[in-house]
């Protein structure tokens, strides 16, 4: 299969989370570009600036839920609000903690926005990350 | 009834909440380690090592003000005498850790002529809260950070200051940063615990607490406390 060269953007409040996601996605493709922001209201003024209508890679944006400043369900309530021939450059998967006390409409919630593909548990694992990337290479 | 429900209410929220925040930091450390499991470079393990040990700290102090959160809501007073002095030296030592490497003016004065009376353990927590707070919310942009304590006892009341010149609190805030798992809309991320704990605190030992904040400019926090 050819290798085809993504680009990632790793939104995370969390240091420890945002240095495991990235150093597993470069452990899995040396190629691969990564992006990483503390803040999702950054990430979103990066998308806007680039403005990228014919980006050359495909960008995965893996996005945390619970987040200050602007939680995950905000930022893409503010990413569908781009043209959609931004929009299409871009996939957001969410990578979040789902525990038994969180709210299942929550989850579904954001699974109904069509630009986000799908939802990850957290811990990331190897094997999590190579399903992905295999489900990200298959929508492309 | 109603006491019933809202008990059972809280404790809803209670569960919720904090089983949240601390499965957060834990999925973190198992990534971390199963990430761990691939690494055999001595300097990235070090540095992985590094951040997983921030988040274990973060968790501790975490689980430490969940369980004042739970001693405030029981438990007779301890009444001893209390010396402002010694409260503040032990508290310079836990903060000057955190003031030297990020260049803040830590100023300390008390005023005690007189015997004051009170439990220290919720005294110790009321001030110490609200200095951490008062670190932890300085603007990193700022050249001039500074934190100041006040503490002045006058016929049988102790009146403490706790000034900052850090990023400030929204005014629509205000009204809600003493409600349990409250958090401003702030870069840091803070328990939901803190000021709630404080407030318990003060309504045990009788006390009062004022807030003054300018956003971008610092908060000034005013606790008033009578000798019991």
């Amino acid at each position: 299969m050819m290798n085809i060269e993504f680009s990632f953007i790793i939104i995370d409040d969390s240091e420890l989370d945002r240095y495991v996601t990235q150093k597993f996605l470069e452990r899995t493709d040396g190629g691969l570009i990564i992006k990483t922001f503390s803040n999702a209201t950054a990430a979103l003024e990066m998308i806007r600036e680039d403005q990228c209508e014919e980006c050359k890679t495909p960008i995965i944006i893996l996005l945390d839920l619970q987040m200050p400043v602007m939680n995950g369900y905000n930022f893409v309530e503010e990413f569908e609000k781009f043209h959609p021939k931004v929009q299409k450059n871009y996939m957001i998967i969410v990578l979040t903690v789902l525990s038994s006390t969180s709210d299942p409409n929550d989850i579904h919630r954001i699974l109904t926005h069509p630009v986000v593909n799908s939802v990850i548990e957290k811990p990331l694992t190897k094997e999590k990350l190579i399903t992905l990337l295999a489900q990200v290479r298959s929508n492309i | 009834m109603t006491n019933y429900k809202k008990a059972y209410n809280e404790l809803n929220k209670f569960a919720y909440s904090v089983s949240h925040d601390i499965r957060g930091p834990l999925s973190g450390i198992l990534g971390a380690i199963n990430l761990a499991r691939l690494i055999d470079d001595v300097e990235e393990m070090r540095e992985l090592l590094f951040l997983m040990e921030k988040s274990v700290v973060k968790l501790d102090t975490y689980v430490l003000s969940m369980h004042d959160y739970y001693s405030l809501q029981r438990g007779e007073l301890k009444i001893t005498e209390i010396n402002f002095n010694e409260i503040i030296d032990e508290l310079i030592a836990i903060h000057t850790i955190s003031s030297i490497p990020n260049n803040v003016t830590f100023k300390t004065s008390v005023k005690q002529d007189e015997v004051f009376l009170n439990d220290v353990a919720p005294l110790k927590l009321i001030i110490s809260n609200l200095l951490s707070n008062a670190f932890k919310y300085l603007d990193k942009t700022k050249t001039d950070k500074s934190v100041e304590l006040n503490i002045e006892v006058k016929k049988g009341i102790a009146t403490i200051y706790i000034t900052d010149n850090g990023i400030g609190i929204l005014e629509s805030h205000l009204g809600e940063i003493f409600n349990l798992f409250f958090r401003s809309n702030s870069l840091e991320v803070g328990s939901g615990f803190g000021l709630y704990n404080v407030k318990s605190a003060l309504v045990k030992l009788n006390g009062n607490i004022e807030v003054n904040s300018v956003l971008h400019q610092g908060t000034t926090f005013k606790v008033t406390i009578p000798s019991i």
